[in-house]
């Protein structure tokens, strides 16, 4: 589990093109939108893309339900250890 | 299909007609008239004229802004609803509706007699929209109704119902202009249902489009640019008439895409708050924008584009400027610092004022980088309170407070994304700031990967033109006196375009019949060609240019 949670920071790092952030920097239960590291909604589409490719995981299409599963990298990895299909 | 006029459309329209959808729940007319009455009561108990506007609901917005013109009262409506953007509405509005903190408005209980709707006046300036301005304040935009409902005709010109049943979908609010005319007044003129939601997600989307019979997409580069094109399209392309697209560019590859998974035309649209729309094209047929039905355009001394249109009361000249060509124009960049960045409007200057009303800085520069996204920067000379924070906390507790404090201001995709603290901006001897020395403060990072010339996908195949920069990290040591890219260096970058473009997904498993026969050096450009085999699950890839072939291989995938 924690592998999957620093593999899901890197992800986030690659994926969005951070800059000044390092994995060990991302803690766990710190909220990934507005507070936190400050991500925005086109960081969230980039963030499924990601999940997509690299676990093959399709977003629910309720947004309030997605919203809960990107609230920070514990709730992130929990998505993808129940629903990766990779 | 007559269409109706938005002054009318409240006397005239069938109490019965279906107006919006929720999720596949009808709501009709008489719907929204119970909303509006209720919300007038509330109106009528003031004197109140100019009303701030916000609800994230679109049926209840809609009801608000009906409600304040039958009363002859005004509409300002900010894009959305931060502490900052409320605070500088204070001076220009005498209350707010809808989704505000401070609002104390409560809808009323209405009562009395109904003796009808009213025509709505349409020669007072009935709407104001705020955008950001140049001087990075609020600007408002007036509308008349009369101007609205001559951007419906034009439009529906343009964009003729296609059939009876076709429900309006969006993924672009409707407190911004484009939204608002798209989704609601389009609609209202056209009989057209609308769902109410606003989806964020293209899962969202899909699934509000299983509700109907048949759906018009109203949607933005932001999401169209990035489609999941895993995801089930095919229910929704054989139910979908139109995409419409605005607030930015569409790539030619995301217009390309975006047509070949919802088997749809994907119209683009150039507009703007002031003006409403301008011109549209389809990229399937034409790169070159053409002026909506009734639209007349020419272009200042300074090339800049001015419009003149049955819904504007005087010609309007926009900061972009234009090259006219056959068939239509040429969009050449912006004349002022207001720039998109995804879609959103933002003043570049806007951003420097508010941080310049900060402690930490004595001079700033906010530009605009094109890295895998479209993002702002800032270069920051910092005072002298914010040399001691950087001093003692670092750059990154700087960073986070800089942005939180342009986050009750600006909305996140506004917000700096990279900042410089040089201990002075980079004044050239000429003693001015260009944009050229100031980007290169953020080029500082090693380059890893080849500068793109350009590229062609195609099924299972890419072809990459591309420079090999010279200061790649790859060349550092290798070797010291004459510098080639190495070969691993090559497989890899082979392995990650055939990801990225091909979607091979597999494990690296081996290489194949790799072959190094010409050096590859600094400045050179060569041309990765890609070809994926998805049966045997190979990648064939070549680097070539001019001289020759440079290397060639398979990469293959388990």
């Amino acid at each position: 589990m924690s592998d999957l949670k620093t593999e899901l920071k890197h992800m986030i790092i690659e994926s969005l093109d951070l800059e000044d952030i390092e994995v060990d920097e991302i803690v766990d239960d710190e909220p990934l939108f507005v507070e936190g590291l400050g991500l925005d909604s086109i960081d969230a589409l980039e963030i499924g893309l990601a999940l997509q490719k690299r676990y093959g995981i399709t977003l629910n299409s309720d947004s309030e339900e997605t919203r809960k599963h990107f609230a920070n990298v514990n709730a992130l990895a929990a998505l993808v250890e129940s629903q990766r299909t990779k | 299909m007559d269409v109706v006029k938005l002054s009318r459309w409240l006397s005239d329209v069938d109490a019965g007609q279906t107006v919006a959808y929720d999720a596949g729940r009808p709501l009709s007319k008489a719907d929204l008239e119970s909303r509006i009455r209720k919300w007038q009561a509330c109106f009528s108990r003031t004197d109140a004229t100019r009303w701030a506007v916000y609800h994230s609901d679109a049926f209840e917005f809609l009801a608000i802004l009906l409600a304040l013109w039958t009363l002859q009262r005004i509409a300002c409506v900010p894009g959305d609803n931060r502490p900052g953007t409320v605070e500088s509405l204070y001076p220009c509005v005498d209350a707010f509706a809808g989704e505000f903190d401070e609002s104390e408005v409560t809808v009323a209980d209405s009562s009395g007699d109904f003796s009808g709707w009213p025509l709505l006046n349409i020669d007072y300036p009935a709407l104001e929209i705020y955008t950001s301005g140049s001087s990075g304040k609020p600007a408002a935009i007036a509308k008349t109704i009369g101007q609205l409902e001559r951007e419906s005709l034009a439009l529906a010109e343009l964009l003729p119902a296609s059939s009876e049943h076709e429900v309006i979908l969006g993924t672009v609010s409707h407190q911004h202009f484009y939204g608002m005319t798209f989704r609601l007044f389009r609609s209202l003129a056209q009989n057209l249902p609308f769902d109410l939601t606003v989806c964020e997600y293209a899962e969202t989307v899909i699934s509000r489009s299983a509700h109907y019979d048949a759906v018009g997409l109203i949607s933005s580069p932001a999401l169209l640019a990035r489609l999941n094109a895993a995801l089930n399209w095919s229910q929704m392309a054989e139910k979908c008439n139109f995409v419409l697209s605005s607030a930015a560019a569409l790539s030619a590859q995301a217009s390309g895409q975006t047509h070949a998974l919802l088997c749809a035309p994907v119209l683009e649209i150039y507009g703007s708050s002031e003006t409403g729309a301008v011109a549209w094209r389809d990229q399937q047929k034409s790169a070159v924008w053409q002026a909506i039905p009734g639209v007349e355009l020419d272009k200042t001394p300074d090339e800049c584009l001015r419009v003149s249109a049955p819904f504007l009361p005087t010609p309007v000249v926009l900061a972009d400027q234009v090259r006219f060509v056959a068939g239509g124009f040429d969009l050449r960049g912006r004349a002022d610092r207001i720039v998109k960045v995804e879609g959103k409007r933002v003043s570049l200057t806007g951003i420097e004022n508010r941080l310049l009303h900060s402690e930490w800085v004595r001079e700033v520069k906010a530009i605009i980088l094109e890295r895998r996204r479209t993002e702002v920067a800032a270069v920051i000379e910092l005072s002298d309170e914010g040399l001691s924070l950087l001093q003692t906390e670092g750059k990154k507790a700087l960073v986070g407070r800089l942005k939180g404090y342009l986050k009750d201001y600006f909305e996140a995709v506004a917000i700096p994304r990279r900042w410089r603290f040089p201990s002075r901006l980079p004044y050239n001897p000429q003693g001015k700031l260009t944009v050229e020395d100031l980007t290169a403060l953020f080029n500082s990072e090693p380059a890893r990967w080849p500068d793109l010339i350009s590229q062609t996908v195609g099924g299972l195949e890419a072809e990459l033109r591309c420079r090999i920069p010279a200061e790649l990290v790859y060349f550092d040591g290798h070797f010291a006196q004459h510098p080639i890219l190495p070969g691993i260096t090559q497989i890899h970058w082979a392995e990650r375009f055939g990801r990225d473009l091909l979607a091979i997904e597999g494990q690296f498993l081996r290489l194949e019949v790799v072959k190094f026969q010409q050096v590859i050096t600094p400045d050179s450009q060569v041309l990765i060609s890609l070809s994926f085999n998805s049966d045997k699950q190979k990648l064939t890839f070549s680097y070539t240019s001019d001289k020759g072939v440079h290397s060639s291989g398979r990469i293959c995938f388990g």
